[in-house]
């Protein structure tokens, strides 16, 4: 074997020893590339998944808390107490894909899971780009106000204002909405305008704290209550300041409606647990962005509501000053008329039996060197029924309408809050809110006496004797916040609130003599820790 | 006399005091750290600006991190930064969020210009490409780049994550707010994005002008009878390049003493030359 031949064996055998790797190395690349494209598949099939879950998304916040409340000897102080309480456990699962959107908004407290907000949206219009109109359908927050729609997770001091609260209870409803978002240059102005079951807490009720109030007041004693005597609604009414019974009507003066015709026997004019506002309520609110500069811009609203209530009553009163109550018309038409019945009768849905109007204002400016300062005011005023007691209609009156007749009442409210908020640092705000609240205008709180004083005023010619000896509701409520809210993280905030509130003064007057006088106070320290995600 | 003495030892004890109290406070006085966080474009800039004026400012320390203008902005809202970098404006449902907060809709502050610039693979034959091409391409209507005057293949779209400004940008400018297309692969950082269109020869991808290393950048045309722009220097300086854009920081409120001295610096001959050796383009 020559040199040559040598060589060309070791090349054979080398190309031979060769041969079988440079097989599995194909192998392999086979085996890789199939790999890869099994991963390029699994990639782009999780890709796909992802790209749907980024379509939804889970945010959500927490309130445990601490309170402490105080409560005057002059109204009930058995409820002077101190609680631990989730005020709220919210979870939104919002969805969004190209114009349509869902929200699924549960609320989960040691009370139970209730469902807060379930609603559907579509922008169905857009302008630049940008949506400009879009309809909303389930149970969403009522476009009334500047408070309804401003998250708890953002709010400054730990409750809404007494106004929001008692005229807007639960803040959301039942309907539909339209949000109108035009831009003109520089001015983009929000118009919402709704329709809705009108009807609190989907169908408890704007009014359904009727049924607890004669529990609340008790003028023989000489105590009166700012709340329920039911625990669970004691607690929460609590913490949101919110006079249960307020609205009932046991602070009456007897009519003397001047009856003309009379009532024939029907079917029951009230519902058992008080009237059900089912006659739908239309509502909207138009705000006014002004984006002046980085340091000074300011919002303004304004809003209303209207909405009637069914099965109406044959009987509706309204109150004059003094807390004289007034049969103003029968809502059946003859031969149910009385002498006071006036004016245009509205018919449907425009059987306002409520009517709730409401400006709004925010200021915002960052001029002091230790952070920006926002104002804030709100007024609402209006007139909302409420369900009378039979024992309104005097023993002749009754003989007249042929059995005890229940009255819908109308009050006049009017409330208002202005609020301050400092930014101290990046970490600490300060805020004092004042907050006022009068559920009837007419009456004040020495309007009341027993049923067995002296007659009342006589207004033209009438003759009208006080009323009997439950009351309280109808007292106005003023409250002042001190707040600090220190932002410890990112999505941590303590907040420290002090409220004092206090009540109209009332007197309560036996045969002439006067037996009991006085504001009555709450005070409320809340100690609460959010977390939001 | 003796009165004066002790006087004097009185205020030698008090000036000593002083200058230990002053060297003290000098060895233990915390640096002053300032936060930026938010837009993945701006990341590499602004972590260049930290590394130089923390140089020679030592009581001053800037932490950088990314994550996209959106999360910048969040953070800004959160409290959780000091300046928020961002690669397009803030929208105004977020400067109402900072308002609601702070009572202030935050200070926007322009640091640098840049080209937001389409990037395609070397060997990719397309140099142009019109606002409704680059459209189509990212709403998924056009697939193919035989229909933009290349070969026929596929289409990959490379792209960024919603939290980017980059994202947002094109979004708003270019798509006119349509969706992007599902098949787009969404890149975690601009760099990513260049990465990826390095490698696939069918790939288009978006970002920065600052990033374009290894990639083909397009012309672009704003309409189909408008003449293309190469994103240079002189056409994104010149407006004339459609797809131009600032790049933000954002503050929540005036800025204290400390912010404003660096704001003053990235703003000044310093921090603009190192926008333009970041591959952006200086505001002055």
């Amino acid at each position: 074997m020559n040199r040559f031949s040598l060589k060309l064996f070791a090349v054979i055998i080398v190309l031979l020893c060769l041969r079988p790797n440079l097989g599995v190395a194909q192998t392999d690349d086979a085996t890789i590339k199939g790999k890869v494209d099994g991963l390029e598949e699994r990639t782009s099939t999780l890709e796909s998944t992802v790209s749907g879950l980024t379509k939804l998304k889970i945010t959500g916040y927490v309130h445990p808390q601490w309170v402490w409340v105080g409560i005057d000897t002059l109204v009930n102080p058995q409820f002077t107490r101190s609680f631990f309480q989730i005020r709220r456990g919210r979870v939104k699962f919002s969805y969004k894909s190209g114009d349509i959107g869902a929200i699924v908004y549960p609320d989960i407290t040691e009370q139970g899971v209730i469902l807060k907000e379930v609603y559907a949206t579509w922008d169905f219009a857009h302008d630049k780009g940008m949506t400009m109109l879009q309809l909303a359908l389930g149970a969403m927050n009522r476009p009334f106000g500047y408070e309804i729609a401003y998250s708890s997770s953002a709010r400054e001091v730990v409750e809404r204002s007494t106004s929001e609260n008692r005229l807007f209870n639960g803040e959301r409803d039942l309907g539909v909405q339209i949000a109108y978002t035009p831009s003109f240059g520089s001015l983009k102005p929000v118009l919402e305008l709704g329709l809705f079951n009108g009807s609190d807490n989907f169908g408890a009720g704007p009014i359904s704290d009727v049924g607890n109030s004669n529990a609340n007041t008790d003028l023989s004693s000489g105590n009166l209550s700012f709340f329920g005597t039911g625990a669970i609604q004691g607690q929460t009414d609590i913490t949101k300041i919110t006079p249960k019974g307020a609205d009932s009507l046991y602070i009456l003066n007897k009519v003397n409606p001047a009856i003309t015709g009379s009532v024939a026997s029907g079917a029951p004019l009230v519902v058992a647990n008080g009237w059900k506002q089912n006659a739908k309520e239309f509502m909207g609110h138009l705000r006014l962005p002004f984006l002046l500069s980085d340091e000074f811009s300011f919002d303004i609203g304004g809003s209303w509501s209207v909405g009637g209530i069914t099965p109406p009553s044959d009987v509706e009163a309204t109150y004059a000053d003094g807390g004289k109550l007034v049969l103003a018309k029968s809502t059946s038409g003859a031969p149910h008329t009385f002498s006071q019945k006036t004016g245009w009768e509205p018919k449907g849905l425009f059987l306002s039996n409520r009517s709730v109007i409401g400006a709004d204002l925010q200021l915002y400016l960052s001029v002091l060197p230790i952070g920006g300062t926002i104002i804030k005011g709100e007024m609402y005023t209006g007139t909302v029924p409420f369900y009378g007691s039979p024992a309104l209609i005097g023993s002749g009156d009754t003989a007249a309408f042929g059995y005890a007749t229940p009255v819908l009442v109308k009050k006049n409210v009017f409330g208002f809050y202005a609020m301050l908020v400092q930014n101290v640092t990046d970490w600490l705000q300060l805020s004092v809110r004042y907050d006022a609240f009068d559920p009837n205008t007419n009456v004040k709180g020495t309007d009341f006496s027993t049923a067995t004083s002296a007659s009342g005023p006589t207004v033209n010619g009438v003759s009208y004797l006080k009323a009997a000896n439950n009351f309280g509701g109808d007292l106005a409520l003023n409250t002042l916040t001190i707040g600090l809210n220190f932002f410890v993280q990112g999505n941590l905030r303590i907040m420290l609130d002090y409220d004092h509130a206090k009540q109209e003064e009332f007197t309560k007057t036996v045969a002439g003599t006067l037996v009991t006088q006085g504001s009555p106070n709450l005070d409320k320290f809340t100690a609460r820790m959010q977390v939001k995600f | 006399m003796k009165k004066i003495m002790s006087m004097k030892k009185v205020q030698t004890l008090l000036a000593a005091s002083a200058v230990f109290a002053a060297l003290v406070g000098f060895v233990f006085a915390p640096a002053t750290t300032i936060t930026i966080k938010g837009s993945d474009t701006m990341v590499q800039l602004a972590q260049r600006w930290a590394e130089k004026y923390m140089k020679s400012n030592s009581g001053v320390n800037i932490q950088v991190t990314g994550g996209g203008s959106g999360t910048g902005i969040s953070a800004l809202i959160n409290g959780t930064t000091d300046i928020c970098t961002a690669s397009r404006p803030m929208k105004d449902a977020e400067k109402l969020k900072l308002r609601d907060r702070y009572g202030s809709t935050g200070k926007e502050i322009r640091t640098a210009k840049d080209g937001l610039t389409i990037y395609v693979n070397e060997a990719n034959g397309v140099s142009e490409l019109s606002f409704d091409q680059i459209k189509g391409i990212y709403t998924g209507k056009i697939k193919n780049w035989k229909d933009v005057g290349g070969k026929d293949a596929d289409i990959i779209l490379y792209g960024r994550e919603n939290s980017s400004g980059t994202y947002a940008f094109l979004k708003e400018v270019v798509l006119e707010n349509d969706d992007y297309a599902n098949a787009m692969q969404a890149m975690p950082g601009t760099a990513a994005v260049v990465n990826a269109v390095k490698r696939d020869p069918n790939g288009v991808g978006f970002g920065g002008a600052g990033y374009a290393k290894g990639v083909k950048e397009i012309s672009v045309r704003k309409g189909s009878s408008d003449q293309a722009y190469n994103p240079s220097a002189e056409n994104v300086a010149s407006g004339n390049y459609p797809i131009t854009r600032y790049l933000y920081f954002y503050l929540r409120q005036a800025p204290d003493a400390e912010t404003k001295e660096f704001l003053k610096w990235v703003l000044g001959s310093e921090g603009q030359e190192i926008v333009k050796n970041e591959g952006f383009f200086p505001v002055k």
